[in-house]
């Protein structure tokens, strides 16, 4: 009997393993049937994108409306970190990769390594419909005018607090430097925003190019004041929902989250101006298909389509100006820009070596002092 | 019996497979961290170097980052070392020569638990029993000994607290291997022949347990002056260590160069340091009368 049943189930598993085979056979097949005779008549253009994982480009929203739209295939090739995507061009990407989404911080390497080409704007429809001071960010335009970015989602790391902790309305980056605040700051532990944040506290006239020594007295007062530099969503929401620290930089994500959840949150943008970053699309170098990226560019700029991103848990703020109005309020107030969007943006721009180099040992002076 | 004794065979070959690891895991990467502190940046994309340079080893002594970081780490590194040691010896102690033998497995399984478990996630799991409101400041909070929105988080007292509960099974581990190896016999000896506990202890146990300390002295002391996670995650603003900075210089800057220009050095100070406890522990060894 015990023999049966065990040959039994062998006899099972041996049919389910080839019937298990058997549909994906089916599945490989009947496209290269139907690519054969598709040819003749139209080829099916294969778009490739390269982007974070689950960042809105490879959503129902985006993936399957815009194949529906152009009749072409949208594939998706993920990084997990801006430098794995600039490796990812140098070494072979050119010739396959049609779109890419580099940040502000990289947006000049890319184009003047030549991985990435200038972008017709005049063809896209919806590209003046973008953000004025995100589309005249100058590290997306050459001096001949050549755009090699379109810019997409965006957001700021600007100064966060707890409304049930402090009843003042803050204004100014002054309040972290604020005696009253001792022992209560968390502070980005991001050379980058770190300094940039310092030199907007000491009103310097180029904030890329601050004094750097003032920036580093002043890094020190703050270090007084500074319970922890946090760097991660979970390093910032643990002391945050105890209630050891009650103001701090933070990005636009933390706020939103902390938001969503209930709890108290004032995110406000100093007078002094805000650390801004924004994504943007750029069409890589010898792109196999350079028409369909521009439509890509001008799909991912759209109104439609950065509305439906923005409702996704997950999203992000939009470009458009449209979209960014016709938000409903309570999104408007879970990304922190009602009644109106900060128009005081200090993007994080590219540096080159020497600079990233001073200002990082800016940063670890203040934290080893 | 004599021919057996004789080696298998007088060439190298038998030890080739073993020196060509030693080679491949150990002296070629040593050699290219050699060769890396002297370039200039960064290597490119297609693998060229830039030029060679002795700058990355005057800058690193040119501020005092560097070397008031090495100090603090080295500080840090010692003081867990000797934490896990007073700590450890009883631990193993008992383990290996006062619980029943039955006892013994479950003993070893409980300490050898953490080693399934993640890194962070020990240090997380550590971080939620201290924060504020956690169980330890909510309990000290209705005993009204501490507010409990504070915590000790944040501070180079929680990066101690937090290497010596990561690190302590490896030194417990170490000492137990050699004082499970020390005869009962001997132990006996010496009490009967009138030695006190102490005397015992130094003249029998620690001569017998060294080869256990210094292992585990390497073992703990190592990673624990290298160590960067522990100290940005609950070091708060002064908890940075010499890890750290090697750390940003890779995953920040990308100077390659100087990065491992700052490690070489690491290296060294660390290996002086080593071979300077190994001859001391030794030397008070004899000093003491304890028997090699």
């Amino acid at each position: 009997m015990k023999k049966f049943i065990s040959l039994l189930i062998v006899v099972l598993m041996v049919t389910t393993m080839f019937v298990g085979c058997s549909p994906e056979e089916q599945q490989s097949e009947p496209p290269s049937e139907e690519e054969t005779p598709e040819v003749e008549e139209e080829e099916v253009k294969t778009l490739t994108v390269l982007n974070w994982k689950g960042y809105g480009s490879d959503a129902d929203y985006s993936v399957d409306v815009f194949e529906e739209m152009y009749n072409c295939k949208v594939e998706h090739v993920y990084f997990t970190s801006l430098e794995e995507m600039l490796t990812m061009l140098r070494t072979g990407g050119l010739g396959t990769i049609d779109v890419l989404l580099p940040n502000s911080n990289v947006l000049l390497q890319a184009w003047q390594e030549g991985l990435i080409q200038p972008i017709d704007t005049s063809k896209m429809e919806n590209y003046s419909l973008l953000r004025d001071d995100l589309r005249n960010f100058e590290d997306a335009i050459d001096e001949e005018g050549n755009v090699y970015g379109v810019p997409w989602a965006w957001g700021t790391t600007s100064l966060g607090y707890n409304p049930e902790v402090i009843e003042e309305d803050i204004t100014s980056w002054k309040a972290l430097w604020d005696d009253k605040y001792e022992g209560k700051v968390a502070y980005f532990d991001d050379y980058n925003t770190a300094i940039l944040t310092a030199a907007l506290y000491l009103e310097e006239d180029d904030p890329y190019n601050p004094d750097l020594e003032k920036v580093e007295e002043a890094l020190l007062d703050l270090k007084e004041n500074t319970r922890t530099y946090w760097s991660s969503y979970d390093d910032f929401l643990k002391p945050y929902g105890s209630g050891e620290i009650v103001i701090g930089n933070m990005w636009v994500g933390l706020a939103s989250t902390i938001y969503r959840s209930g709890d108290p949150v004032e995110y406000v943008y100093p007078e002094e101006g805000t650390v801004g970053w924004s994504d943007f699309w750029a069409i890589a170098t010898d792109a196999p298909n350079p028409d369909l990226a521009l439509k890509w560019l001008d799909f991912m700029s759209s109104e439609q389509f950065q509305t439906d991103f923005a409702n996704d848990p997950y999203g992000a703020i939009p470009s458009n100006v449209n979209s960014l109005e016709s938000l409903t309020d309570d999104l408007k107030k879970a990304f922190f820009i009602y009644p109106e969007p900060p128009t005081n943006l200090v993007m994080q721009a590219s540096q080159d070596e020497e600079t990233k180099q001073a200002w990082l040992d800016v940063w670890n002076n203040v934290k080893a002092q | 019996m004599t021919d057996n004794e004789k080696p298998i065979s007088k060439g190298g070959t038998m030890i080739l497979p073993s020196s060509l690891l030693f080679l491949c895991l150990s002296l070629i990467p040593l050699g290219m961290l050699i060769f890396f502190s002297f370039i200039d940046g960064n290597i490119n994309m297609s693998g060229e170097i830039r030029g060679f340079t002795i700058e990355n080893l005057t800058r690193m002594f040119s501020s005092f980052t560097f070397t008031k970081l090495m100090f603090k780490s080295v500080g840090i590194g010692i003081l867990v070392t000797v934490i896990c040691i007073v700590i450890s010896y009883p631990t193993a102690w008992g383990i290996a020569k006062v619980v029943k033998s039955k006892y013994k497995n479950l003993l070893m399984m409980l300490i050898i638990v953490p080693f399934f478990t993640s890194q962070l996630l020990l240090i997380y799991a550590i971080m939620v029993i201290f924060q504020a409101k956690g169980v330890i400041m909510t309990l000290l909070g209705s005993l009204n000994l501490a507010d409990s929105s504070t915590s000790i988080l944040y501070s180079n007292l929680a990066v101690i607290i937090v290497l010596v509960y990561e690190y302590l099974p490896y030194m417990i581990l170490s000492l137990y291997t050699s004082i499970e190896g020390i005869d009962d016999n001997l132990i006996s000896a010496s009490q009967s022949l009138g030695a006190g506990r102490w005397n015992t202890f130094k003249n029998i146990v620690f001569p017998m347990s060294i080869p256990g300390l210094l292992s585990g002295i390497l073992l703990v002391l190592v990673p624990v002056t290298g160590s960067f996670v522990e100290p940005t995650l609950v070091g708060g603003p002064n908890g940075m260590m010499v890890g750290s900075l090697i750390n940003s210089q890779f995953t920040v800057v990308l100077n390659m160069g100087y990065g491992a220009a700052l490690s070489f050095v690491f290296l060294i100070i660390l290996s002086i340091i080593m071979a300077v406890i190994k001859k001391s522990i030794n030397s008070a060894n004899k000093s003491i009368g304890g028997m090699e």
